[in-house]
């Protein structure tokens, strides 16, 4: 039996509320709609203008594609996987240029190094004047802010180009690069955390008469150091990803050798450095992990 | 002498204190009561320079700290010590280093920024904690202490600031009674046998009348009372505590009343 | 109580006798308190400094061996000064039509590389998800790998579809979906498990279909997270598609490369002025639809 509803006593104030009920609904509905069309619009707009259809790649792609990854493949056979490098078919063989390869992602891990240093240390000078709280000057802030924005926002293979031309092709141009956005990147977060850096403990060392840079060293870095490190630590993995590909333009390290193999259509060889800067990456980042763990743990 | 004239401060709307002006000879002991927001720590950061005034003036032995600027502001930071109801001590740092950073100020930058402090300050800041009882605790991370232990190394720090003026925040509002009295007694000693200065704001009227002999009632950024411990009558406090207001809009008086009552209960 | 509130009160307070004036009865006075604070033994007083040595050590080696040393850097930055006077002042070259719709392309490539990405990485998501895959291990393997490929830059990406594909914007676009789906996957992974388990519990309680859980239980959950998510990823694609027009992957990047190669530093001034502020502009936007989102 379905319940009776007409009998409540307040009537009107169920119809008010039904009423309400429904136009919202139609509200919410409308903004999504609306939404949704915005979005479509966007895609088909990105659609036109990637020239995705009128693309040069046209007819035959795919057998090309599949004669890349047919490329891409290096020839191994289990019989002779640990032979030398003159047997086809053997790791030594694929991996033909080793050492060479090493030594360009030990230059490609120290510009992560010396960018992430020199960068950090900017980066924390120049946070203390663009924190909002513990800034001795507005403009100078403002003015600060805004370099770092600007830093973050050019690409960073564009910067490595310009200093290729400054610096020649090579690593110096790579970890300037490196410096320059890093310096954008940790100034913003390590700025950030200092605006929400305890006041007390800066006051502390304020009343006791210690001028603006050691209520610096004794009222900030203390209480943040491990927030601090665990970032510095997180750019330096990430320059480190960073530092691999900027050799792809020139800027020095294990990317100048990813490009030469493409270079010389060798995709098997694309793979082997590849495989090995991936290992690189991860292994590091695990060290780098661990560290962090450990800064931040509940002990500190 | 510390003189506060005419001495002014506000934060926006809010008026922090409101035309202070007050007397206190070298080596009193005055203690500083009024309700929460009534100007009390307002007044412990005018005059050690923590805050600036609107207008007013502070003066210290004949000589007007008002204007001071950079390393003679600092100094007189020093002078003019002042500790706190949350200690504000570094908890990351230990012990010894935390009472060290009382001697910043007189002390070279470059040394300071490398930790470094000469043996002479370090033997001092050890036998000021000892004689707080805090000595075997040196090399701790101050985040592990008490509540007490912490304020005891923060009265150790100000020590070592070697200062003429010791301005206490609610030292004790923090602490269990018997830390409490454990800080209370160091700060008396402090103020009677070295001599210092002492204004110590203070939220319990019995803590008060044991320690200080001359007591300041606030209210509303005013000085509503000055006088000797013995003129506090009861309806001397509920008065400072009902403190009627002078310029700001009364607040609803029924929503007054239950704390009036409470500050007499004390 | 009362006895250790009265030794309490009687140990320390009563020695508050006036300290010694020359500074060795001082230290003689400290050490016998606490002889740590007054000499730190040789190897604690050193350990500081070795580390400290040891890093300066490390990164001067590096710079060696990077041979970026003060000739480098004086004559490279003397260089540069003249390359910044050469990008004053700016000029569009009088392609200005042109280059906004190559900035317009380098946006329609983030978008359609944002959409691929999002695409393939919400099945890859639903499956390291540790609240809908129970498996363990399958778990943990999936989360490995896609740790492995989040270390892969968009960059290295570009330039093996570039050979792969072929030169244009569909290898931008393919690089960039590559890059993300890994970074997206983890994401939306860490999503679902963030989401609380009560609310679809209170929705299937009802009595509803599951349709209907994931609907109201779930969606209204996560999505907020997920877009805003997905918009901060598009930001941040704007800028990969730069890059990957460096190596043939269409947009900015190749016309930047280009007047770079010829020294034209007034217009690659230009560009990059245009493209700084357009992803200024576009970070507005975005950041204030994600701040609706929340």
């Amino acid at each position: 039996m379905r319940p009776q509803l007409s009998l409540a006593p307040d009537d009107g104030a169920r119809l008010a509320f039904e009423r309400d009920w429904l136009r919202r609904a139609r509200q919410s509905r409308r903004q999504t709609l609306v939404w949704s069309l915005a979005t479509l619009l966007l895609l088909l707009a990105s659609v036109q203008l990637s020239e995705v259809t009128t693309s040069a790649v046209g007819a035959g792609w795919t057998e090309r594609v599949a004669d890349f990854i047919d490329r891409l493949f290096p020839v191994l056979r289990l019989d002779s996987l640990f032979a030398g490098r003159d047997v086809t078919g053997s790791l030594a063989r694929w991996y033909y240029d080793l050492p060479r390869w090493l030594a360009a992602m030990r230059e490609t891990i120290e510009m992560a190094f010396v960018g992430t240093v020199v960068g950090g240390a900017i980066a924390l000078l120049l946070a203390f004047l663009a924190a909002r709280n513990l800034t001795p000057h507005r403009g100078l802030r403002v003015f600060i802010r805004r370099g770092f924005d600007f830093a973050r926002s050019v690409p960073d293979a564009v910067l490595a180009l310009l200093f290729a031309v400054a610096f020649a092709l090579g690593p110096v141009a790579g970890a300037l690069t490196l410096i320059v956005t890093t310096v954008g990147a940790l100034g913003k977060l390590f700025s950030e955390a200092m605006e929400n850096a305890h006041g007390r403990q800066i006051e502390a060392v304020k009343a006791t008469g210690g001028s603006w840079i050691l209520q610096m060293r004794y009222g900030v870095i203390p209480q943040l150091l491990p927030q601090l490190l665990s970032y510095w630590l997180l750019r330096m993995e990430t320059n480190l990803a960073i530092a691999a590909s900027l050799g792809i333009i020139g800027a020095g390290g294990i990317g100048i050798e990813l490009d030469r193999s493409i270079s010389f259509i060798e995709f098997d060889t694309y793979l082997a450095i590849l495989l090995l800067t991936i290992a690189c990456i991860f292994m590091l980042d695990m060290m780098s992990e661990l560290i962090r763990h450990r800064l931040t743990g509940p002990s500190h | 002498m510390l003189e506060l004239c005419n001495l002014n401060c506000r934060f926006g709307d809010v008026i922090a204190v409101d035309g202070a002006t007050l007397t206190i000879a070298p080596g009193e002991m005055v203690g500083v009561i009024g309700r929460s927001g009534a100007g009390k720590s307002s007044l412990l950061r005018l005059i050690n320079r923590l805050y600036a005034p609107d207008s007013g003036e502070i003066s210290w032995a004949g000589q007007s700290v008002t204007a001071l600027r950079g390393k003679a502001l600092r100094d007189w930071r020093r002078r003019a010590t002042i500790i706190f109801q949350d200690y504000n001590l570094i908890p990351r740092l230990d012990v010894l280093t935390n009472v060290l950073l009382g001697t910043l100020a007189t002390r070279p930058l470059l040394p300071s920024l490398f930790k470094y402090f000469p043996p002479e300050l370090r033997a001092l800041a050890i036998l000021e904690l000892d004689r707080l009882g805090m000595a075997d605790a040196a090399f701790k991370r101050t985040q592990f202490l008490s509540g007490g232990q912490q304020q005891r190394v923060a009265i150790a720090r100000a020590m070592l600031q070697n200062s003429e003026i010791l301005l206490a925040d609610e030292p004790v509002a923090s602490l269990d009674p018997i830390n409490a009295e454990i800080v209370m007694q160091s700060i008396a000693d402090i103020n009677r046998l070295r001599g210092l200065t002492v204004i110590v704001n203070l939220h319990s009227i019995d803590i008060a009348r044991r320690y200080c002999r001359r007591i300041i009632g606030m209210s509303h950024g005013r000085i509503v009372f000055d006088g000797p411990v013995a003129a506090l009558t009861d309806q001397a406090v509920a008065a400072i505590y009902q403190g009627v207001p002078q310029r700001a809009a009364p607040d609803d008086p029924a929503a007054e009343m239950p704390l009036a009552q409470m500050a007499l209960a004390i | 109580m009362t006895v250790a509130l009265t030794s309490a009160l009687t140990a320390p307070l009563t020695a508050l006798a006036p300290l010694p004036g020359d500074r060795a009865t001082l230290i003689a006075l400290a050490a016998a308190k606490s002889p740590r604070a007054i000499s730190l033994p040789l190897a604690a007083r050193l350990k500081p400094w070795l580390y400290a040595g040891a890093f300066l050590a490390l990164f001067i080696a590096c710079c060696i061996d990077l041979q970026l040393g003060p000739q480098v850097l004086g004559d490279g930055f003397t260089k540069l000064g003249a390359i910044t006077g050469a990008m004053l002042p700016p000029s569009d070259g009088g392609n200005l039509v042109h280059l906004l719709r190559v900035i317009a392309q380098t946006l329609a490539i983030a978008v359609l590389g944002t959409l691929f990405g999002i695409i393939f990485a919400i099945p890859l998501g639903l499956v390291a998800a540790r609240n809908i895959i129970g498996n363990r291990v399958v778990h943990f393997a999936i989360r490995r790998l896609l740790d492995i490929f989040r270390g892969i830059p968009v960059l290295v990406w570009a330039l093996i579809m570039v050979a792969a594909i072929g030169l244009g914007p569909i290898a931008g676009i393919v690089a960039i979906a590559f890059a993300d789906i890994p970074r997206l996957a983890k994401l939306f992974a860490e999503a679902l498990e963030n989401a609380d388990e009560r609310q679809r519990q209170s929705v299937r309680v009802t009595g509803a279909r599951v349709s209907a859980v994931i609907r109201f239980g779930f969606l209204p959950q996560i999505l907020p997270v997920v877009l805003s998510q997905c918009l901060y990823f598009l930001e941040q694609n704007f800028r990969s598609a730069a890059v990957v027009g460096i190596v043939g992957g269409g947009g900015i990047g190749y016309e930047l490369q280009e007047r770079i190669r010829i020294f034209a530093f007034d217009e690659v001034a230009f560009i990059t002025l245009l493209f700084v502020a357009t992803v200024a502009l576009l970070d507005f936007g975005s950041g204030r639809l994600r701040a609706r989102l929340s």
